[in-house]
């Protein structure tokens, strides 16, 4: 199937939802490890008998729920249309065979909501004595087991798009949610959720006024953040050796949109711990008023570094082995490249006329401007959902820099096999040769830009 | 249907469970949406032109508006389910409207975040002064009124495939259905449900407040504000339930011949849906003359529900001659999964907000 493509002039879709699913997803995780460790500090202002260490644990659950709820909730709804605009086609896909996953997890989501909310409320209750710390902490625990399950149920769908096991020969909903790396990625992304929450809980924890509060706290945060980043590593391994060898060889493979973020995780996660170690020290809080905020920006180069990688490894795919990362599924490629666009797709005719009034159905009946048009949408259904005509991700311009068009072309037909991390050019010869006159074109007229 | 539309139209394989499931999964998920989108975005609209009219409504107003944040995270969660079923069931005309005005349609979700996080701004403790605070509450009045156009727009387009060939000059994603003729009645439509609705969930609160006030003897200068607060709820319900009489009837006839059909006699459920909103909307109107405020919300709800219906008719009417825009298979195993998990959140909800409740009784004793 076929949708129209949202043709963007600058920047590509990967970038766009780059952008917002790496933000959202380091909110979202420390949305789950939170629950848990807002638990445990009020058992740990409980048994302190400490009432700065309650007002904190009361502040920090406030901020929790601005954080990850509103900008929580609404990032996540975000990722949700963007991928709808820009990969329509695998978007549709994971609707349809994951739909009531997906229903699922809005349950799960609500009891988040309102244990959230409660347990936020209830602190005021709980200081009054209309409500026990008995009662309080269940809406807590009641919020940590409903973020966990919603955690489990998002990552058999995402572990699903990297691995999906034998969903494409069964078409099994259990098949493609029980993927080959639904546990070990379960597992580092629990762990990961659990680090997160050590760092947010240091942001907060530096204003504490009282010195030996904050201290206790300082180092309960440290020790979140350190314990689970060190099984983070063990965790990695099993995750890496989950995966077939073919991934395994494209995560290690030194290419410029892999390279400098598989390095970036593996040295920013040793620092995480190294800090998160120093922080178990009394220190004075200039110190942490400057620590907390760099542990933070740490922790979204680690948590953004691992998610860029599992997406890159996943390349060409978007879904692996079944559907191409510009939506095209192996079946509708072979009949691309039989057919070609203009004959297979009704918004690729519709574009290369300019209106309605006489729609093209072949490619000698184009006008050397309908022509451009068509490649225009070419570039945008084949292309844009990693390369961008400009901006900072895959600039095509770069790719294509001072190459003559036969030279352009020639690169087009060594992509899935010079580069297998692109998928191949999907439409007839020539349909390829018209995109490379029009990207050899918007190159030279942007002064050949490298 | 010009076989040019239809080559447009993609194909959906596999949809899991019969259209009919969908279509009541959708209804009964987007009729929870919609009620509390119109009480709590109808109440921030009321908000927003009360501070301006009454000195004290700032102060005690924000008393009142501290639920509006909570509501907001209902309004959003609640977005999701119909959200969900409308890319099942009807994907391949959803994800090509979306497409087709993908400019707006991103900045949706951000909208909605700007104005939330405006609501914790306009009830928060700061000191921001009167001023800043009034321009906050307008702002976020301002983004969800231009939320509500987008989605209608995107409504528009979802279930008008004719108008989709302006995709060969528009594929930047910046299409606004400007030339349909519903496009201004059906959003004044659904912001005057807004306000209507907006106006109960200011009069209800007010009138516990009242109730709660006088049962303990409160001065009568602070009773005196939550009764005025409690009919200004009313005053806007029934100003905006009138206003919609003559907005309902340009919708209505807004609507191409074969649509507005259905509503006059060529279906007997859609005549009979339109004639039981009239007579419902008439005595939740009589129950606001009369102050009865449950009958008035009772049958306020009632009204919405029969809207919704008719909502989906117009639906299913614009998309049929296109057909169903992919085939539908077996629900299987895992809707029971869901349906196990709606069970046990709705438990465990259910025990906690019990809970929370009884702790409230205790703190008023």
């Amino acid at each position: 199937m076929i949708f129209p493509v949202w043709e963007l002039q600058s920047v590509s879709g990967g970038f766009l939802i780059a952008v917002i699913s790496v933000i959202h997803v380091f909110v979202a995780q420390f949305a789950v490890g939170g629950g848990f460790f807002l638990l445990r500090a009020e058992a740990l202002a409980e048994k302190e008998q400490s009432v700065p260490i309650m007002d904190w644990t009361e502040r920090h659950a406030k901020f929790f729920l601005l954080l990850t709820m509103v900008f929580g909730g609404l990032s996540g709804v975000a990722i949700w249309v963007i991928i709808s605009l820009t990969s329509p086609a695998a978007t549709s896909l994971l609707v349809r065979e994951f739909l009531y996953g997906w229903a699922t997890e809005w349950c799960f989501f609500v009891g988040e909501i309102v244990a959230l909310l409660l347990y936020s409320a209830g602190f005021a209750k709980v200081r009054s004595g209309a409500m026990s710390h008995e009662t309080h902490r269940k809406f807590g625990l009641a919020y940590a087991v409903f973020s966990f399950l919603s955690l489990f149920v998002i990552n058999g769908i995402v572990s699903f798009m990297l691995t999906p096991g034998y969903w494409p020969q069964t078409r099994n909903f259990w098949d493609g949610f029980f993927n080959p790396t639904f546990w070990p990625a379960l597992v580092f992304r629990f762990l990961l959720c659990l680090a997160l929450a050590g760092v947010f809980g240091m942001l907060t924890a530096r204003r504490i006024r009282e010195a030996d509060a904050r201290h206790t706290v300082v180092q309960r945060c440290a020790m979140w953040l350190c314990l689970p980043a060190l099984l983070l590593i063990p965790a990695a391994w099993w995750y890496y050796v989950s995966l077939p060898a073919d991934i395994q060889a494209s995560i290690l493979r030194r290419t410029a949109d892999m390279k400098p973020y598989l390095r970036s995780f593996m040295d920013s996660l040793p620092v995480l711990v190294l800090v998160g170690i120093l922080l178990l020290i009394r220190l004075p809080r200039k110190v942490l008023t400057v620590a907390a905020p760099v542990l933070v920006i740490l922790a979204l180069i680690t948590a953004g570094s691992f998610e860029w990688v599992r997406e890159t490894a996943r390349r060409p795919w978007v879904i692996y082995g079944y559907m191409y990362s510009n939506g095209i599924t192996k079946e509708l490629g072979a009949e691309l490249q039989e057919k070609g666009v203009l004959e297979v797709s009704g918004w690729a005719r519709l574009r290369a006329a300019g209106s309605e009034a006489k729609i093209p159905v072949k490619l000698e009946d184009l006008t050397s401007e309908q022509k451009d048009a068509f490649a225009g949408h070419l570039f945008a259904l084949e292309c844009s959902p990693c390369h961008g005509k400009s901006g900072p991700m895959l600039d095509i311009r770069k790719r294509v820099a001072g190459l003559p068009p036969e030279g352009i072309e020639a690169v087009i037909s060594g992509m899935g096999t010079v580069s297998p991390y692109m998928p191949p050019f999907f439409g007839t010869a020539a349909e390829r040769a018209i995109l490379a006159d029009h990207l050899a074109r918007y190159s030279a007229a942007q002064g050949g830009h490298r | 249907m010009t076989p040019e539309i239809s080559a447009l139209i993609p194909q959906a394989p596999n949809i899991p469970g019969p259209p009919e499931l969908m279509a009541v999964l959708l209804f009964l998920t987007f009729v929870l949406h919609i009620l509390m989108v119109n009480a709590v975005v109808g109440a921030i609209w009321i908000m927003s032109v009360n501070v301006f009219r009454s000195p004290d409504e700032l102060q005690t107003g924000r008393k009142l508006a501290a639920i509006l944040p909570k509501g907001m995270a209902f309004v959003v969660n609640l977005a999701i389910p119909p959200l969900l079923f409308i890319q099942a069931l009807l994907g391949a005309y959803f994800y090509t409207a979306s497409t087709l005005a993908a400019l707006f349609w991103i900045a949706v979700p951000f909208n909605a975040m700007l104005a939330y996080y405006g609501l914790y701004i306009y009830i928060s403790p700061m000191e921001i002064g009167s001023g800043m605070r009034k321009f906050v509450l307008v702002l976020v009045s301002l983004l969800l009124l231009c939320h509500s156009f987008l989605l209608v727009n995107n409504v528009l387009l979802t279930q008008s495939p004719q108008l989709w060939g302006a995709y060969a000059q528009q594929a930047g994603g910046t299409l606004i259905n400007w030339a349909d003729p519903q496009i201004w009645p059906r959003w004044l439509h659904i912001v005057l449900s807004c306000l209507a609705v907006g106006g109960l969930s200011i009069a209800l609160p007010s009138w516990l407040k009242l109730r709660n006030l006088a049962r303990s003897d409160a001065p009568l200068p602070k009773q005196q504000i939550w009764f005025r607060r409690m009919q200004n709820g009313y005053y806007w319900f029934i100003g905006a339930t009138l206003a919609q009489i003559p907005i309902g009837h340009w919708f209505l006839y807004s609507l191409p011949p074969h649509q507005l059909a259905l509503f006059r006699g060529e279906s007997v459920l859609g005549t009979g849906l339109l004639v039981v909103s009239f007579v419902l909307t008439g005595g939740a109107l009589l129950a606001a003359v009369r102050r009865m405020i449950g009958y008035a919300i009772g049958l306020t709800v009632a009204t919405v529900i029969c809207m919704a219906g008719m909502r989906t008719m117009l639906r299913v009417s614009f998309i049929e001659p296109y057909g169903p825009g992919g085939t539908f298979g077996p629900a299987g195993g895992p809707i029971w999964l869901f349906l196990g998990a709606a069970l046990v959140t709705g438990v465990v909800v259910y025990r906690m907000c019990r809970a929370y409740r009884n702790a409230q009784a205790k703190e008023a004793v």
